[in-house]
């Protein structure tokens, strides 16, 4: 599976993509789009796959957009901050017994399809210098808080309205208010279980917090399931 | 942003993240963002025979979006403050 994965002429490896863009100076050419150089490193090993193949020295650049890795003139290796899954400091442990920078990698959209690909795309950065490993840890967290996904953009406003009738919650709505409410969450919900609570529920002798609290649950399920997020209790 | 608000009154207590791609990581939560972007300190992975080369990770950042589920310990799953999380919410605050 590993072999499938190494070629030099392929465009992605271990969820990579290939980076070009070097000029004379051998210093990256960023993007246009604010995208700033947030830090960079000398003398990392970049290593990828469960086997840690070791793809040589080179420097290390953390920008706003992505993580950078150059090993030469030609080039070197490249991956956008929003598909970086997580990434974190490792203290050394086979393969690579050295303290470094672990990372597990989206694969590519171009990719998505092939299937060549089992298992997670690892890759680890290992700094010479393991003094800087957390340097370059808190360096990928900034700068990974600066590119949420899309889709989860104005997120945090505008949404409010639509779960929430401000007014009802907090003075306590009317019986048809709240039948009606229900009735539109109800069908959001499609609720198997639970069913019968709702109707109860719609039948109205609820308190105000009652109201805010099936609010509350309506919106947590409803982010959860649009986020494709689950949330439970141990 | 309730789960947002909420998860920061976890920081400092021990929840296990699961990931889409089934790596659940236990950690103490450092901190975390709106975007749900968690750091965990002082983790140990659920699955350490599966995921050997994790056994040396002790601090990590997780992107919001490749989260599937956050476990929260039973004792810090406090109603009350979700409560006022809510409210507040539809205050608008």
């Amino acid at each position: 599976m590993a072999t499938l994965n190494g070629g030099s002429d392929s465009d992605q490896l271990f969820g990579l993509d290939r980076f070009t863009a070097v000029s004379a100076s051998g210093e990256p050419q960023l993007g246009e789009e604010d995208e700033e150089l947030a830090a960079s490193f000398q003398r990392v090993v970049l290593a990828v796959g469960e086997d840690s193949r070791e793809q040589g020295t080179g420097t290390l650049y953390v920008t706003t957009r992505q993580i950078i890795w150059c090993k030469s003139l030609a080039g070197g290796f490249s991956v956008p901050f929003d598909r970086i899954s997580m990434h974190a400091v490792s203290q050394g442990a086979e393969p690579v017994k050295l303290p470094c920078i672990y990372a597990q990698l989206e694969a590519s959209p171009a990719t998505d399809d092939d299937d060549s690909q089992e298992g997670p795309n690892d890759i680890r950065l290992i700094p010479s210098d393991a003094g800087c490993l957390q340097d370059i840890f808190q360096r990928m967290c900034d700068c990974a808080a600066l590119n949420p996904d899309s889709d989860m953009e104005g997120d945090a406003e505008g949404n409010d309205e639509f779960y929430y009738n401000e007014e009802e919650v907090l003075a306590g709505a009317g019986a048809d208010d709240r039948a009606r409410t229900l009735e539109s969450l109800d069908s959001m919900l499609q609720l198997e279980d639970g069913v019968e609570d709702e109707d109860e529920m719609a039948d109205g002798d609820l308190e105000a917090h009652d109201v805010s609290r099936s609010a509350m649950c309506m919106q947590c399920w409803f982010i959860a399931q649009t986020r494709g997020y689950k949330y439970s209790v141990i | 942003m309730l789960f947002y608000s909420y998860f920061k009154t976890l920081k400092g207590k021990e929840v296990t993240v699961e990931l889409k791609n089934d790596l659940a990581i236990t950690g103490t939560m450092h901190s975390v963002d709106q975007y749900l972007n968690i750091k965990l300190n002082n983790t140990r992975v659920v699955n350490e025979q599966k995921y050997p080369h994790m056994m040396s990770v002790r601090n990590c950042f997780i992107r919001g979006s490749v989260v599937r589920y956050v476990q929260l310990p039973p004792g810090s799953v406090d109603t009350e403050i979700l409560h006022d999380a809510t409210r507040r919410e539809a205050r608008g605050g």
